[in-house]
């Protein structure tokens, strides 16, 4: 059959089209050749893409999706919208203002400030106008107190599932964690957490790094094996491919370059002697999608990611159990509309978000998941367009039913042809790392920098020149195009925001008067110690220190002076 | 006025690079001579290598919320050096908060979206009118 189908796409390349296009004007060539069985070359349905649940997990990691919750929004099982802001009451208050108004936010996804991010109090005079705004303040455990208050009762911490943007000081998140749930009588290994921990990828992507690689890199393992050892149900880490993507990298750089990083984590959990098929199944992953709103390659990379990683986890690392091998955890195309949001025209972004909720929908086995429109306007998002998100998820479900397949494209000539070709490129990028001897000489050699950079001014370049179009953007921008507005509420209480910093830092005054000195001294004299020592695992002596209601100042302040800080590249 | 000289940084801890990137490419290209100031940068060395490089513009980029705090510490800075270069804006900025920006001598607002082809031809004109001791209307920022 294979050579009667050459023949006659030969015939329809040189005959068919020419003719028609000719006739219409159409180009000369066709933008892409018809799929044809052709595409799948020595593709084998049971071996490449396999059923879904099943190994590679091309299909999806599951046999089912998730189960749609009506519409109301995430269930307190599943960490929720990232949010958070102000002081750590403040977020309290919006965490129950929004259950009040019926907008479910799932288990708390916590938004942290940059001071909190990096390290210093909200005294602290790096902090000085930061306190409060890109997320909720951070110095002690009495924000956790404060932060966690609603969620009591049947909604308690052992109960629900709960996410942390922190990377550099995700040691400390979790040390008040567990000392939080130490202060409730809960069995820490009852708890449900994920830090974000993926601190190779704030070196190249996303800036917000604190020590060196090496030191860093301890407080990750350190971390793995505590979470292995200690928190069976929660999340080591989450790795990250599209903070790459957005800082410029390409979809193959970007998801290689995560690879390489998620390879490094498991070295490090090797180094430690744990058992690949225990600890691995804690890692979680995130954003390894396209992200962009390019349909086609859109579904098609989830797909080849989730295969490149199943069979990297057997076939490298000789991973036992298919579990092992899942690229789990959510948003496996999630912010595919995040780089093409606009400030000019903004309503346009409900059909970015629209086609970002198809794309994940049809990539995945989850539930749409989209960025709200008015994301570009400003921080927050308005509580008009967290309606608008909410009922495209229900629309799309109920009305549109995109729901009833899993992984609808399988077997689609161009959607497995993609899938393979995204595959090669992304290994090849990988290979690249990986000759250079892995992640933490990308980043110490500068490699992934100069990669991002210039994979960023070349596509800013395609725009400027106008071969990359972006509607209201670098074309359709004359004066004949209407702007449509639409009104907004904001989510925050803005005047809230202004006053955050003098009450965070009152606050914090207020805590360093009541705690215990001695209790403090003591336990940041255990963490010094433990610091100085490579075989001592920090977290013991995190958690003393968030007991003692030490700061994350305070304690991030011992390790700057035991590991020093990380150099700041310049230019 | 030949070449021009910028700097470009990052208003306080926010650390979204890919626009200083992308935008420090741009101007070179379009002939300018530009240093870019790493992460975490204060107002007062930004100020302090104003007058050492003897630069004509300072550029900070913004996506983090800071931007009303840092004009103002970098206003500030600024006069306490006695440097006064061009002083532009761009990342995630409200409109809303446009005028307090002018007011603290803020000369164009650049939205995420902007070419950099039109960010270098706006600039070369605030510097040729500051040069010439011309004020220029911020009106028509690419807001």
């Amino acid at each position: 059959m294979s050579e009667e189908l050459r023949e006659a796409l030969e015939r329809w390349a040189n005959t068919t089209y020419p003719k028609a296009a000719k006739r219409i004007g159409a180009p000369a060539e066709p933008s892409s050749p018809p799929g044809t069985p052709l595409d799948l070359g020595g593709h084998d349905f049971l071996r490449d893409v396999g059923l879904p649940g099943e190994y590679p997990f091309t299909a999806w990691n599951y046999p089912t999706r998730s189960p749609f919750e009506h519409g109301d929004g995430p269930s307190l099982k599943r960490a929720g919208r990232y949010s958070g802001y102000g002081t750590a009451d403040d977020s309290r208050v919006y965490f129950e203002d929004m259950a009040a108004r019926g907008l479910r936010l799932g288990g708390p996804n916590v938004a942290s400030d940059l001071p909190s991010q990096l390290g210093w109090d909200s005294d602290a005079p790096e902090a000085a106008g930061e306190v409060g705004r890109v997320g909720v303040a951070v110095d002690s455990l009495r924000d956790f107190e404060t932060l966690y208050a609603p969620f009591v009762g049947e909604d308690n911490i052992d109960s629900i599932s709960t996410n942390w943007t922190i990377n550099a000081p995700a040691a400390i998140y979790l040390a008040f964690y567990c000392a939080l749930a130490d202060k409730r009588g809960l069995k820490r290994s009852t708890l449900r957490c994920t830090p974000q921990n993926d601190i190779l990828k704030e070196f190249i992507a996303r800036g917000l790094y604190v020590f060196p690689v090496a030191p860093s890199m301890r407080l990750v393992g350190d971390t793995i094996e505590w979470v292995t050892n200690e928190m069976p149900r929660s999340n080591a880490i989450s790795i990250c491919a599209e903070h790459i993507r957005y800082a410029g990298g390409s979809t193959a750089d970007s998801i290689a370059f995560a690879f390489a990083n998620a390879e490094a984590y498991v070295e490090l959990g090797l180094e430690r002697g744990l058992d690949i098929d225990q600890f691995v199944q804690r890692f979680s992953y995130r954003g390894f999608g396209d992200s962009t709103l390019d349909f086609y390659r859109g579904i098609a990379t989830p797909r080849a990611s989730r295969r490149i990683w199943a069979r990297i986890m057997r076939e490298k690392y000789g991973a036992k159990q298919d579990k092992t091998c899942l690229l789990r955890g959510g948003e496996h195309a999630w912010g595919n509309a995040y780089l093409r949001m606009t400030t000019q025209r903004p309503v346009n972004n409900i059909v970015r978000q629209t086609l970002e909720a198809l794309i994940f929908g049809l990539a995945s086995g989850q539930h749409t998941g989209s960025i709200p429109f008015d994301e570009p306007l400003g921080l927050g998002h308005s509580i008009e367009a967290q309606q608008i998100r909410r009922d495209l998820e229900r629309i799309l479900h109920y009305e549109a039913r995109i729901t009833d397949h899993l992984d609808p494209f399988a077997g689609s000539y161009v959607i497995e042809r993609l899938t393979d070709e995204i595959e090669s490129e992304i290994m090849e990028a990988l290979q690249r790392v990986r000759d250079l001897g892995g992640a933490g000489e990308a980043v110490d050699s500068g490699y992934y920098r100069r990669a991002i950079g210039d994979t960023a001014w070349e596509s800013q370049q395609r725009l400027e020149a106008g071969e990359d179009v972006w509607v209201g953007v670098n074309k359709f921008t004359d004066d004949s195009e209407i702007d449509v507005a639409i009104q907004r509420t904001s989510e925050y209480d803005s005047d809230k925001l202004q006053s955050a910093e003098e009450r965070q830092v009152a606050n914090l005054r207020d805590l360093r008067r009541e705690r215990e000195d001695r209790r403090v001294t003591e336990s940041l004299t255990v963490l010094e110690k433990a610091a100085r020592d490579e075989r001592t695992n920090l977290m013991p002596a995190l958690i003393q220190c968030a007991h003692s209601y030490a700061t994350i100042g305070e304690m991030c302040g011992v390790l700057r002076e035991v590991f020093g800080e990380a150099e700041i590249p310049q230019s | 006025m030949t070449s021009i000289k910028a700097i470009v940084t990052k208003a306080g801890l926010d650390a979204h690079e890919r626009g200083v990137h992308v935008v420090s490419r741009g101007l070179r290209d379009a002939g300018f001579e530009v240093v870019l100031l790493g992460l975490r940068t204060s107002p007062q060395t930004v100020a302090k290598v104003a007058v050492q490089e003897d630069c004509n513009v300072v550029g900070v980029s913004s996506l983090a919320g800071g931007h009303l705090n840092y004009a103002k510490k970098l206003r500030e800075a600024l006069d306490a050096e006695g440097v006064d270069p061009v002083v532009v804006f761009g990342g995630v900025i409200p409109d809303e908060d446009n005028a307090a920006l002018q007011a603290l001598g803020v000369q164009a607002i650049f939205q995420a979206g902007s070419m950099v082809t039109d960010m270098a031809e706006q600039i070369r004109e605030l510097c040729n009118a500051r040069d010439a001791g011309v004020h220029v209307d911020t009106e028509g920022t690419n807001g």
